[in-house]
């Protein structure tokens, strides 16, 4: 992984890196691969940071990330700089996302979490072994319940609880205004303590 | 819902991770408010935990990226390529077929092509084979006396073939119909020239055709007349003009649709 992000990086000084997004897409949009790898390098971790809150499965994470760029790069004539290059990106790696979501339902699979990586991503320095078997246990509690939100909603928690974002980018990734989005995370929210209430209440977590 | 009740859910909604004590006082009295609070903080709990969850670099070198662009570029330059391929293939095909259409078929068009045109315009075509003058040539057929409206009509109509080949400058007559009284002798001379009696039988005077005569059996038309029946060999040569196809019951040699285009 480090190998990749070093050549990656070694790469990626044929574009000068002071350009903004927009520019940069203009750029790719006439051919220009370097162009296209710098855009790819700003947003490759973000994207799969969000897609990775949505499947929580790192190969698929990967493949949703490649998809998008791929289909972004294809696509990248219908993009009219009305929107932050980066929220038009992140709507497609959703729209993608989704489409996942239900092909996944349809098969009826069950997306487990891989041991390995569990134990990678636990913290090292975590202080008592206890607390982190609990932490863990409001992570699962967490994303079963995500998992059982319809696409709407679990799209609202990760892009406003997760990851933190404002509610305008989060009104021009959905298209829709700040007012109707506020109004939408309220819903979500309130459908995602729903489903969390008796997953907490299984773990003795609630009373 | 009372004041406080209302100002807990303001609370909530807004993700605050504390109470006022004065809310403090009334959650511990009111049940409702209670269990939403302790679902807010159940809920803000399982949502630092999942925060805290470290989420792994993505390993997703730019090679592959480019190496599935240029696929992608491959896959779509293909069909084009292939469509113009299709595309001259067929327009190659489509010219063999109408050379090979071309190279077999035999000229029977000429024969058609005479048959729609006028006497005058066909007697034309065979002089200009034979490369003699065609002023030298008068077409013999038998026209009716002209009465003066006619030789008055006759006068106006245009005859632009015969008059370009001849070069002779438009006679008053023809020229213009607003005066009829001078046109009409010049007219009458000049129908009287063109249209004579016909004189099938008569033999030709061979001072006017000083060539025709030794002239080996040729092409009129591009039909040579070797192909077909000569009534008398000597004087008089008729080329059959066939109207409608060959199935069809007037295709027949000596049918009265037959027409002569030539005699000497």
């Amino acid at each position: 992984m480090d190998r990749a992000l070093a050549m990656d990086n070694l790469y990626a000084g044929a574009v000068d890196r002071t350009l903004t997004d927009e520019q940069l897409a203009a750029k790719a949009r006439a051919g220009d691969s370097a162009a296209m790898e710098e855009l790819y390098l700003r947003y490759r971790q973000p994207i799969f940071r969000l897609v990775y809150r949505s499947t929580r499965n790192i190969d698929e994470a990967e493949d949703i990330v490649q998809d998008v760029f791929l289909k972004a790069f294809e696509r990248l004539h219908t993009f009219r700089e009305q929107s932050r290059f980066s929220t038009w990106l992140m709507r497609i790696a959703l729209n993608l996302c989704t489409d996942r979501a239900r092909m996944r339902q349809r098969r009826q699979e069950l997306l487990e979490r891989e041991a390995d990586h569990k134990l990678a991503w636990s913290h090292p320095d975590a202080p008592d072994p206890i607390e982190t078997t609990r932490q863990n246990a409001f992570q699962e509690a967490f994303y079963t319940a995500l998992n059982q939100l319809p696409d709407h909603h679990r799209q609202l928690i990760i892009l406003r609880d997760l990851e933190e974002m404002e509610y305008e980018d989060i009104a021009q990734i959905m298209g829709v205004s700040v007012g109707a989005i506020k109004l939408r995370v309220m819903r979500a929210r309130r459908a995602f303590k729903t489903k969390l209430e008796p997953l907490l209440r299984a773990i003795g977590e609630l009373e | 819902m009372r004041r406080p009740c209302r100002e807990v859910q303001q609370y909530i909604a807004s993700g605050a991770s504390e109470l006022p004590s004065a809310l403090h006082a009334h959650i511990a009295q009111c049940a409702k408010c209670q269990r939403a609070w302790r679902l807010e903080q159940a809920y803000q709990q399982s949502l630092n935990a999942a925060r805290s969850e470290p989420v792994p670099a993505c390993d997703l070198p730019w090679a592959r990226i480019q190496a599935r662009l240029a696929e992608q570029k491959a896959v779509e330059r293909a069909p084009v390529w292939r469509r113009y391929a299709y595309a001259g293939g067929f327009a190659v095909a489509l010219l063999a077929a109408s050379l090979a259409w071309l190279a077999r078929t035999p000229r029977v068009d000429a024969p058609a092509l005479v048959a729609t045109q006028p006497p005058v315009a066909q007697e034309d075509l065979s002089l200009r084979a034979l490369g003699l003058p065609p002023a030298a040539f008068i077409t013999e057929r038998p026209v009716p006396p002209a009465t003066p409206k006619q030789v008055a009509s006759a006068s106006s109509k245009q005859r632009p073939t015969r008059r370009a080949q001849t070069g002779a400058p438009a006679t008053p007559a023809q020229k213009t119909d607003s005066r009829p009284d001078e046109a009409k002798p010049v007219a009458q001379a000049t129908i009287a020239a063109e249209y004579r009696p016909p004189t099938l039988t008569e033999p030709p005077a061979e001072a006017s055709f000083p060539t025709a005569l030794n002239a080996e059996p040729f092409t009129i038309a591009s039909l040579p007349l070797s192909q077909y029946e000569l009534y008398d060999s000597q004087q008089v040569e008729y080329l059959p003009i066939r109207y409608g196809t060959p199935s069809s019951d007037s295709h027949n040699e000596g049918n009265q649709n037959d027409a002569i285009i030539c005699s000497f």
